[in-house]
């Protein structure tokens, strides 16, 4: 099967090909046109390969779709969409949960996405169902007629959203009100709670439900757009989309739940770095992404990628699943200041791409972690981004000399004290996503992927203790990459309180994880790959009795008493890695049940993944040298090679650079390269 | 090593380690801990001190512990000679009257080494789910003196060497409700204290205990003088302010809070005399507790990002008169000082108004409103839980005040309506925003809620608390007000029963309890208000159709859907004609003065 990923981010779009049996990589300046940068993307790759149209097609594109729903966001350009809820509760949507991300500051913004929908698209219907899911008062259906005809109206909405409490135990209103509004207004588009996210907690989910319906009209169009376009100039490609949580879906599968679209950006480097981490035996992996602004990170335990199901975007949260990751506030674009004070710090202001750093020439005036990296003699100005930006280091010494004339230092003095608090800043938090989480980062392998990460990932893993880091062929492109080795996937979940999971029903959460995976097995065959068997993965959301937080727990099948006996000592040990503590005597619940059904993505051979490689181990030669400035080494002349010319076994000893198109790798003294059969570069970090 | 051999890199860099270190530990308190309130509510703070009890750096999820810490430092090194301490040991308290905040927070202290010298110590406080006392969770309304809220620790050895100290545990498992949770938050606290002491240590050994101390100095420095240039920017007087606290006593009386600011050159002075006597009710706020209002609000309106070092509070003197409600002497009960305490916080926040003028912001609604319910289910099983809600913040010069939202002092959680209907026998009839509560202004107040539970299966016990029922959240600079707090009961038959802030009751099958919380205030004159937000604020029932009058004169078009521009011109010169200038600095609304 052939296969083409493409990667759309704000700069540049990256393109991977599994064609063949062979890998291709391309990169394209972003079209201001999604769709046509798509199509473009797509045309590129067929060019390059001379695959025939017809005979032996391109059978799928996935897609990166992000830009689309997170864009709607940040621009705050999503449709004008009307909500109903039960009466009593139409405001939940603004209210919130009261809590405060930001302290002290009187002059914060408010927490909740209170903008979705103004208060007088929010209306409170007559109905009502209890917490156990009997109906305590009927819908009146007249009134979610009248209401919504009087939205439509005086407010020209463009998409409804629905969120009754208690719908997740008994979707009936829900379910009622959708289908008199799909016979009355037809063209409507509408979202419905139970349908985007049936599980408890009525403020999560009806922020869930409005940004679905908010993104909606955007994400049909788009999706259609693109489906037009493949089928006219993309010769019969399939498009597949990825999701937050890390697996593709087909536009329709999209088209039905646009929300899950949000974030799926950074999933496709997770996935794509577990990948790389597996194929050369390292199942735990610190991955990190330095962007301009800030950085990613990401950890895979035992080779599998973390999925929360808490998620979030910005502030707001958003319950879908999506691959656990954090966002630090610090990157390639972030500025140095002096406080008040007198205190020297990084960030987490950025001078973002516009106007970037002062090396960039865009007009920048402020120093910036890379104008340090240009002044410590890490970048070459004339191969920045494979040559595609030429960088000014004159503008680079500039504002550095300016900086550290105030600190009374060198401009060299000033460029390291700048790269030294950056790296510190970086490994004390990627340290705190790891106390978070209840791991030791030392007992994990740093992969670097995106451009920034290879000037910083060894300084950083040194300050962590981690003793190596991998840095994979084509680190700029990954997240296509990971586009590529995703699986099929669909996601199923009921909310079903089981007050003491230790003497549940068997055969009734059997009947329910039966239920859940039957719907999945009927999605993946109507939407799903041709000829790849679906299979199961099921879990439990389980807590302490008392607890307002749930961890979610492996379930075997089928479920029996063995099973379930299995599942409550599996949470008192999960508890216990998380949490620090367990406790055998406390009565554990079940709240969801959860099935992910999903076609596994094909395995691509060792040879595919390694390409080409240059001939012989010994020869390993450098390709110029220039002066530069590192934490340990100081400022000497350092070795600078290709990463091209590194042939497998090749071994390279800090300090010195490593240049490749889209990195570049400072090593220091005593810290060490070497190049594995694969391809992957690997450096020693600790002495 | 002198301070200015320490270069500004290393110093950023010790900076961050430390913040590092603080942090760390709050998140292994957090992870590790096994009550509601820490995990969720995140009740808890962490940090590093001097064995002076100086802050080195602080992680701080609640501003009411602000400058909680030190003082129990101190208390500990007092009563425990630091020659004596041994790597492992650690020292709790939580007595309000020697270095703890209220009972249920105890503080954990831990020393820590460098070769046989204590050089610094790990401290860390967690709001325990119980410690005894009246009523379960130790929160009581009804307490007239310390002894019925609970267990009082002195400073006592809770580990020695690393092991449990066997008799302070004994003590605390049998004086509490709930040991198996008091002692595993415990543990958490003590495992936090551990990676506090780790974290220290590692640094020490790659940088040098000299390189770090002279550092602190730098960083307290570079803290301070960036506090005292931003109160330089505040006009040098004396600014004094005056407010009210409901009584916790049933007759609808208040008692009076006074503030006085004195702001010179780059320091501030915040006296509280004239505050009112200490009360014989659990409403009294201890002089660290008032010290953390004090310090929250200035860092709000100057610095919120400044780092939380000793430096940062050099700036800053704050004097309460002993026996007076902010700084008590025992046995004075305490336990609802969160309430009380954020009106020490407001009044900082009002003496600053005149000093600040576009800086300055209303007053925020009062707080939040806790609510605890216990009864037995249909089954006949005991059930017990809590209920917070909130109000809306006070208007700022160029932006409406946030509705329900937490005011700056906690940062807790509303429970979930279905977290409450599939568990509890009650029904969560209305949840929604309370029309007309946000203080009208050219900017207006955020919006408080109404919140309303009916019992479906009586009786049920409840203990509800909140303040400002009796005093409004003022508006400044021609703001209107926001509105107070109220709570009732709809008895089953129909009939009222209006409650007061703090109290204990019974509600039976089919009563409904309705609260509502306070709005903030408004900041500038009402009538010159956009008059399209008017009519936006009508569209999305924030303000009636009546309010949209009387308070912003503004009169809607026929349609419901535009306003009159002409009608409306009218109505407002003839407003501001009858009303004169708005030209007074507070309005606090009925029986308040101007």
């Amino acid at each position: 099967m052939h296969r083409i990923g493409i990667d759309i981010g704000g700069t540049f779009t990256d393109i991977a090909g599994y064609i063949d049996g062979t890998l291709y990589y391309a990169k394209a300046p972003s079209s201001p046109d999604i769709v046509q940068g798509v199509l473009d993307g797509v045309r590129m790759m067929l060019d390059e390969t001379g695959v025939v149209p017809g005979e032996n097609g391109i059978e799928i594109v996935h897609i990166h779709g992000t830009t689309i729903a997170t864009n709607a966001l940040l621009e705050r350009k999503g449709a004008r969409i009307g909500l109903l809820t039960t009466q009593g509760h139409r405001d939940s949507l603004e209210l919130g949960r009261m809590k405060r991300s930001r302290l002290y500051d009187f002059r914060a913004p408010p927490e909740s996405p209170g903008f979705l929908v103004p208060g007088r698209l929010r209306v409170g219907i007559s109905e009502r169902i209890d917490g156990q899911g009997t109906v305590v008062t009927p819908l009146d259906e007249k009134q979610v007629l009248a209401e919504v005809q009087r939205m439509i109206d005086v407010f020209a909405i463009e998409a409804l959203a629905i969120c009754y409490l208690n719908a997740y135990v008994n979707p009936e209103h829900e379910e009622r009100s959708r289908e008199i509004l799909g016979q009355a207004f037809p063209d409507l588009l509408v979202s419905v709670s139970n349908r985007v996210n049936p599980v408890f907690r009525e403020y999560e989910r009806v922020c869930c439900t409005a940004f679905d319906a908010y993104v909606r009209p955007k994400v049909v169009h788009y999706v259609r757009q693109l489906e037009k376009g493949l089928a006219r100039e993309g010769r019969g490609a399939r498009l597949h989309l990825m999701q937050s949580g890390g697996g593709i879906a087909s536009a329709e599968m999209t088209v039905a739940k646009p929300v899950s679209m949000f974030l799926s950006g950074p999933a496709a480097g997770v996935i794509a770095a577990r990948y790389v981490g597996r194929a050369s035996d390292r199942g735990n992996v610190i991955g990190i992404d330095v962007g301009g602004t800030s950085t990613d990170v990401c950890l895979i335990r035992d080779a599998k990628v973390q999925i929360s199901r808490e998620g979030r975007i910005g502030k707001y949260p958003l319950r879908v699943p999506m691959v656990d990751m954090e966002t630090v506030g610090s990157g390639g674009g972030s500025i140095a200041w002096i406080d008040d004070g007198g205190g020297l710090h990084m960030g987490p202001e950025s001078a973002g791409s516009v106007p970037g750093p002062a090396c960039y020439g865009r007009g920048g005036r402020l120093p910036t972690s890379s104008d340090a990296s240009v002044v410590l003699g890490f970048l070459n100005p004339d191969y920045f981004a494979g040559g595609t930006l030429r960088l000014e280091p004159d503008l680079a010494h500039g504002v550095i000399a300016e900086l550290g004339s105030r600190l009374r230092l060198t401009p060299m003095e000033a460029a390291l004290g700048m790269y030294r608090i950056l790296v510190s800043q970086m490994a004390e938090a990627i340290k705190l996503v790891t106390v978070k989480r209840g791991v030791d980062p030392r007992e994990f392998t740093m992969i670097s992927f995106g451009g920034g990460g290879g000037l910083y990932a060894a300084a950083v893993a040194r300050e962590l203790g981690v003793a190596e880091v991998m840095v994979p062929r084509s680190p700029g492109t990954l997240s296509a990459f990971g586009l590529l080795v995703s699986d099929f996937e669909t996601d199923g979940v009921k909310t079903l309180f089981i007050h003491n999971a230790a003497l549940a029903d068997v055969d009734e959460v059997e009947a329910e994880y039966r239920r859940l995976e039957s719907h999945g097995e009927e999605e993946l065959d109507r939407e799903g790959l041709k000829d790849v068997p679906v299979r199961h993965r099921r879990t439990a959301e389980m807590r302490y009795e008392g607890q307002a937080y749930e961890l979610e727990i492996p379930i075997d099948e089928p479920f029996d008493e063995p099973a379930r006996q299995r599942a409550v000592d599996g949470f008192h040990e999960v508890h216990g890695l998380v949490y620090g503590h367990s406790n055998t005597a406390r009565q554990v619940e079940i709240v969801n049940l959860r099935v992910v059904s999903y076609q596994a993505a094909e395995e691509l051979p060792g040879e595919a993944l390694s390409g080409d490689m240059p001939g012989d181990g010994d020869d390993v030669q450098p390709a110029t040298a220039r002066r530069a400035a590192f934490p340990v080494a100081g400022e000497v002349d350092a070795p600078v090679y290709h990463r091209l010319d590194l042939p497998a076994g090749a071994v390279v000893a800090g300090p010195a650079i490593i240049e490749q198109a889209d990195t570049t790798i400072v090593v220091d003294r005593g810290q060490r390269v070497t190049i594995g059969d694969d391809g992957n570069l690997f450096i020693h970090c600790l002495d | 090593m002198r301070q200015n051999e320490v270069d500004p890199i290393t110093v950023e860099i010790i900076r961050n380690r430390l913040e590092s270190v603080a942090n760390a530990m709050q998140f292994t308190l957090l992870r590790s801990a096994v009550a509601v309130i820490v995990k969720e509510g995140e009740d808890g703070s962490s940090g590093l001190f001097k064995t002076d009890g100086d802050t080195i750096s602080q992680a701080c999820a609640c501003p009411i512990h602000l400058t909680s810490m030190r003082p129990a430092v101190q208390s500990v090194t007092a009563a425990y000679p630091i020659k004596d301490m041994a790597e492992g040991d650690s020292f709790i308290l939580n007595d309000p009257y020697n270095g703890g905040s209220h009972l249920p927070d105890i503080i954990m202290v831990a020393p820590i080494f460098h070769g046989d010298e204590v050089v610094s110590f790990a401290a860390v406080l967690a709001h325990q789910e119980d410690v005894g006392g009246q009523e379960q969770g130790s929160m009581s309304a009804n307490t007239r003196e310390l002894y019925q809220e609970g267990l009082i620790i002195p400073p006592i050895p809770w580990m020695k060497g690393g092991r449990p100290f066997k008799p302070s545990h004994d003590m605390v498992r049998y004086n509490v409700r709930l040991p198996e949770t008091v002692l595993g938050d415990l543990e958490a606290q003590y495992a936090a204290c551990r990676i506090g002491v780790r974290g220290y240590c590692e640094m020490i050994a790659s940088l040098g205990l000299d390189v770090i101390e002279s550092s602190l100095d730098i960083l307290f420095d570079q803290a301070e003088r960036r506090m005292r240039a931003k109160i330089m920017q505040i006009p040098d007087g004396v600014y004094e302010f005056d407010d009210w606290v409901d009584s916790h006593r049933k007759e609808r009386d208040r008692i009076p809070v006074a503030c006085r600011v004195e702001v010179a050159g780059s320091g501030i002075t915040v006296d509280f005399t004239g505050t009112a006597e200490q009360q014989d009710g659990p409403i009294n706020v201890n002089l660290a507790g008032t010290e953390s209002g004090a310090h929250a609000t200035i860092k709000g309106l100057t610095d919120p990002d400044l780092p939380l070092n000793e430096g940062a509070v050099r700036a800053i003197r704050v004097v309460a008169p002993e026996g007076s409600l902010f700084n008590p002497t025992r046995p004075a009960p305490i336990a609802l000082r969160g309430q009380i305490c954020q009106r020490a916080y407001d009044a900082v926040l009002g003496a600053l108004v005149p000093a600040l003028g576009d800086d300055a912001v209303a007053c925020p609604s009062g707080g939040n409103m806790v609510t605890s319910f216990g009864g037995r289910d249909q089954g006949g099983e005991f059930y017990g839980s809590s209920d917070l809600t909130t109000g809306g913040i006070g208007a700022r010069s160029d932006s409406d005040g946030i509705d329900h939202i937490e005011h700056g002092f906690t940062n807790v959680q509303t429970p979930p309506v279905e977290a409450w209907e599939s568990r509890y026998p009650v029904r969560v009839l209305e949840h929604e925003l309370r029309i007309d509560s946000g203080g009208a202004g050219k900017f207006r107040g955020g919006l408080g809620v109404r919140r309303s539970f009916e019992i479906l299966h009586g009786p049920v016990r409840s203990c509800h608390r909140h303040d400002r029922a009796t005093s409004s959240p003022w508006g400044i600079f021609g703001g209107k007000p926001g509105a107070r707090w109220r709570s009732y009961i709809r008895r089953v038959n129909g009939e009222i029963e209006v409650l007061h802030s703090k109290e204990v009751i019974e509600l039976g099958t089919g009563d409904v309890l309705v609260r509502e919380t306070g709005g903030g205030g408004g900041w500038g004159d009402p009538l010159e208000r956009d008059p399209q937000r008017v009519l936006e604020d009508v569209l999305d029932r924030k303000v009636s159709v009546q309010a949209a009058r009387d308070e912003y004169g503004v009169v809607l078009g026929r349609d419901g859907l535009s306003f009159d521009e002409a009608a409306t011109a009218a109505l407002r010169r003839k407003m501001a004609d009858e009303r004169g200038p708005a030209t007074w600095t507070f309005d606090r609304g009925e029986d308040g003065c101007q």
